[in-house]
């Protein structure tokens, strides 16, 4: 499998600000890639060097072997962005914006227009072809960000928070799009604060915080090497102070004084039970939360404001 | 897979740009016209009774020439500040600069643009005229030549003007306080040789005479300042204009950050 993305070394400076450090970073083709960081992380930072929105001078960006800067045209036809921010001509409609999009993209009219023809009716827009985007509702032009991505028909296609203010219904149809579109061998880099978005549709997972790379695994991978599962304990009387014995671990006493809840490793599930036995409170319920992504991710990024990111 | 046409996407991009003025063509076009009309009618036919010649013409036909200049360079900064100032403005310019066009490619399809719509108005204000007098073209190739680079200087002008602004006023202020008293100061509706000596000192000095006088030159077959140095001033300022825009494109100057 080739590599569509690597990022080597990349900095990212505005003026003497740091927003990305260092960042290195391979995805290969037909990944389904999940960029994940808080506000300000840096995502959209990295998304826009990678696709010629930003100057960036530290560090090398390759697009299926192109180099974005060197190479840019080669690189940026192989790759589609679908932007955070609405940025489209203020004199097109919706039809024009998706026909002009693939003639600047280098496709013939009849082309284009079959193109546009086309993603117009898969993102259900047939109805407001001949609006300007500003009478398009927010879901609209969303659907209008990421059809105008895909009009030529690029590798990559890279998703700066595509659902942001997305109704339920349409954002599960762009999910089953997305993971249709992936199928087809598209690759796609998704950037996203719904990390349950992460969690449906990607395989492999980076986080970012204070502009560094602070984890890059398989997604199962991160949750299991987060090995830290929620057990909720209910208790039949209720409690005043914890016993040593249970205080050494990592719980929380709620107010009720009947709901103990640990977050501790699997491995101590056992130790956690003996230790309540030995201390002669009667369990009435054990419940077992698995580590979510949405676990790991507050955990990592807390931890790195804990460790001071900047 | 796709091809690389760059002509593909030069191509849809200068049609891009003639369809953004041809949208509000009223503003673009005609109210030119029709405020060319006007001079030529008040200044030509009105008043001009009065003045007889200038310049061995009647005054009519020795203001068209001024008043061909005047319009083409007012078009070609409007159309280019405004559309490159609309497509900051609306973070449009984003939805070009992911694409594989070339930055090269943005400079010379917004010149287009200006062109086509300064020929258009050129074309208005030359017929509004012919319907007064018989309007001579002496030289036709320099009259291209000269409406050429004025087209590409005033883009130029109008793109630097564009990238600097930060608000609509900033390019209005520019165009009110810089643009219009040079160009109407720059012999438009005067020869030289009625000014006062001091009046056509600081006319010399004004790079935009240069100009209306080569377009008058082209037309009428004499002008105020040799042609020679016409020639060589437009080449030149235009020459510079185009490579420092473009070279203002190529480092991202305001539009990549
Ligand atoms: N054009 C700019 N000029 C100066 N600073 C900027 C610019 N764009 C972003 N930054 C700064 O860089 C940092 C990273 O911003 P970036 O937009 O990459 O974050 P992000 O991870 O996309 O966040 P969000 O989830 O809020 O979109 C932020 O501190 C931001 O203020
Ligand atoms: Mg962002």
């Amino acid at each position: 499998m080739s590599i569509a993305l690597s990022i080597t070394n990349f900095t990212k400076y505005y003026g003497s600000f740091k927003a990305v450090d260092d960042l290195c970073l391979e995805i290969h083709e037909g990944e389904f890639f999940g960029f994940l960081g808080p506000n300000g992380a840096g995502k959209s930072s990295t998304l826009h060097s990678i696709t010629g929105l930003s100057n960036f001078h530290h560090g090398e960006i390759r697009v299926f072997g192109y180099d974005v800067k060197a190479n840019y045209k080669q690189s940026r036809s192989m790759i589609g962005l679908a932007p955070q921010e609405i940025n489209f001509d203020p004199f097109l409609n919706a039809e024009q914006i998706l026909f002009y999009t693939g003639g600047y993209y280098g496709l013939s009219r009849k082309v284009a227009k079959e193109r546009a023809e086309e993603l117009l009716r898969q993102f259900n827009l047939l109805d407001s072809r001949k609006l300007g985007y500003k009478k398009l509702s927010g879901g609209m032009k969303r659907r209008l960000l990421i059809a105008r991505a895909l009009v030529h028909e690029p590798k990559i296609l890279i998703l700066d928070e595509p659902t942001a203010g997305v109704d339920l219904e349409l954002r599960y149809q762009l999910w089953d799009y997305l993971k249709k579109l992936n199928q087809k061998g598209v690759t796609i880099l998704l950037t996203t604060h719904y990390i349950e978005e992460a969690e449906r549709l990607c395989g492999r997972i980076g986080i970012i915080n204070h502009g560094k790379l602070i984890a890059c695994e398989e997604k199962e991978t991160l949750i299991q090497q987060m090995n830290r599962d929620t057990l909720l304990i209910q208790v039949r009387e209720s409690i005043q102070t914890l016993p040593e014995k249970i205080q050494k671990y990592d719980v929380t006493l709620q107010e009720d004084g009947k709901h103990l809840v640990f977050r501790e490793e699997k491995s101590t599930l056992n130790d956690i039970l003996k230790a309540i036995q030995s201390e002669n409170i009667f369990i009435e319920r054990i419940e077992l939360d698995p580590a979510t992504l949405e676990d790991v991710f507050a955990h990592l990024t807390k931890a790195n404001i804990d460790t001071g990111g900047r | 897979m796709l091809k690389l046409f760059r002509w593909g996407g030069l191509t849809t991009l200068i049609e891009r740009e003639i369809y953004r003025f041809t949208n509000v063509i009223t503003q673009t076009v005609i109210a030119p016209v029709i405020s060319s009309s006007l001079f030529i009618f008040i200044f030509g036919f009105a008043l001009g009774k009065s003045i007889e010649t200038m310049g061995g013409v009647p005054y009519l036909v020795y203001i068209v020439p001024g008043l061909m200049a005047l319009y083409l360079i007012e078009s070609s900064y409007n159309n280019s500040s405004s559309s490159l100032f609309l497509s900051r403005w609306s973070n449009y310019i984003q939805e070009l600069l992911v694409t594989p066009l070339a930055y090269m490619d943005l400079v010379i399809a917004i010149i287009v643009g200006c062109l086509v719509r300064g020929i258009v108005v050129l074309l208005g204000v030359y017929c509004v005229a012919s319907c007064f007098a018989n309007i001579p073209i002496s030289n036709f190739f320099l009259l291209v030549y000269f409406v050429l680079t004025i087209v590409v200087i005033f883009s130029c002008i109008g793109i630097v003007a564009a990238l600097i602004s930060e608000k609509f006023e900033h390019m209005a202020m520019f165009s009110s306080f810089v643009i219009t008293p040079f160009v109407y100061l720059g012999g438009v509706f005067t020869s030289l040789s009625i000014v006062p000596p001091l009046m056509a000192k600081i006319t010399r000095m004004n790079p935009f005479f240069y100009m209306v006088d080569g377009v008058r030159y082209a037309m009428l077959g004499s002008s105020d300042s040799p042609i020679l140095i016409n020639f060589t001033l437009v080449t030149v300022m235009a020459v510079v204009l185009f490579t420092t825009v473009v070279w203002l494109f190529k480092i991202g100057y305001k539009i990549r950050s």
